[in-house]
C-alpha cells in the first residue's frame, strides 16, 4: 500500500524541473565560491602591488645608505691611511695639522649607517610574506 | 631580501680601535671636526693641539699596531656592501617587473 502510493508519487514527479532546479541551485553555490576566490585574488593581488610599491621604497633608500656607508667605509681607509703615514715616517710637519684630528675622528667614531628593511619586517612579523609571489623576492 | 636585510658590517677592530683612542679628542674637538664636514681644515684646534693629538696618537702602540688590519677590515666592508647593493639592484628589477605584470 505505502510502496504503490511512493511509486506512482515518484512517476509523477518532473524530474526533468528537479535536475534544472538543483543545477542551478549547484552552479549558483560554486559561482558564489568563484565570486569569493577572484575577490580574494583581487584583494591579495592589491595587498601585493601595495607591499611591492613599499618594498621598492625600502630598496631605494637601503641603496642611499649604502652609498653613504661606502663613502665612510673610503673615507675611513684615507684616514687610517694617513695614520699610518704618520706613524710610519714620523713626518708630522709633513701632514696638514688639520687632517689630524679629522683623521682620528674619522677612523674612529663616525657612525655607520644601520641598514634596517623596515617593510620587509613587517612582512615577517605579519606573516603576510606569502602574499609576495616572487620566491626570490622573499 | 633576507640576506640583504642583514648586510652586517664585522665592526670588532673597529671597535678595539676606538677603545683604544678614546680621549685622544676631547668632545669639542669630535663637534668641531664633525661639523667641519669635508672642510676640516677649517675645524677649530689649534696646530699645537694637534701635534699634542699626533704625538700621543703616535705612542699608543697598541692602536697604531691595528692600522694595517682596519684597513683590511674597511676594504672587506666595502666588498660586502658593495656585493650588497648589486644584490639590492637585482631586487630592484625584480620588484619593477613584478610590480608591472601585477598592475
Amino acid at each position: 500500500m505505502l510502496l504503490g502510493r511512493l511509486r506512482k508519487n515518484l512517476t509523477e514527479i518532473n524530474w526533468f524541473a528537479v535536475i534544472v532546479d538543483v543545477s542551478i541551485v549547484i552552479v549558483g553555490i560554486l559561482l558564489a565560491f568563484q565570486i569569493d576566490r577572484w575577490a580574494d585574488q583581487k584583494r591579495n593581488q592589491y595587498l601585493e602591488l601595495e607591499y611591492l610599491v613599499r618594498l621598492k621604497h625600502d630598496l631605494q633608500m637601503e641603496m642611499e645608505l649604502m652609498d653613504s656607508a661606502l663613502e665612510i667605509a673610503d673615507d675611513r681607509i684615507r684616514a687610517v691611511k694617513l695614520l699610518e703615514k704618520l706613524t710610519e715616517t714620523s713626518a708630522v710637519e709633513e701632514i696638514p695639522t688639520g687632517s689630524l684630528p679629522w683623521a682620528v675622528e674619522t677612523a674612529t667614531w663616525r657612525s655607520f649607517p644601520n641598514i634596517t628593511s623596515f617593510v620587509y619586517r613587517e612582512l615577517q612579523n605579519t606573516g603576510n610574506l606569502a602574499l609576495i609571489q616572487a620566491e626570490s623576492l622573499r | 631580501m633576507q640576506h640583504e636585510s642583514q648586510v652586517g658590517f664585522d665592526l670588532l677592530a673597529q671597535h678595539q680601535f676606538e677603545r683604544l683612542t678614546a680621549g685622544l679628542l676631547t668632545s669639542d674637538e669630535l663637534v668641531a671636526v664633525e661639523n667641519s664636514g669635508s672642510e676640516y681644515h677649517t675645524a677649530d684646534i689649534s696646530p699645537a693641539r694637534a701635534l699634542e693629538i699626533t704625538e700621543s696618537f703616535i705612542l699608543n702602540s697598541d692602536a697604531t699596531d691595528l692600522l694595517p688590519s682596519l684597513v683590511q677590515h674597511h676594504a672587506f666592508n666595502k666588498k660586502v656592501i658593495n656585493e650588497a647593493r648589486e644584490r639590492t639592484q637585482e631586487l630592484l628589477a625584480q620588484n619593477d617587473e613584478l610590480a608591472t605584470q601585477l598592475d
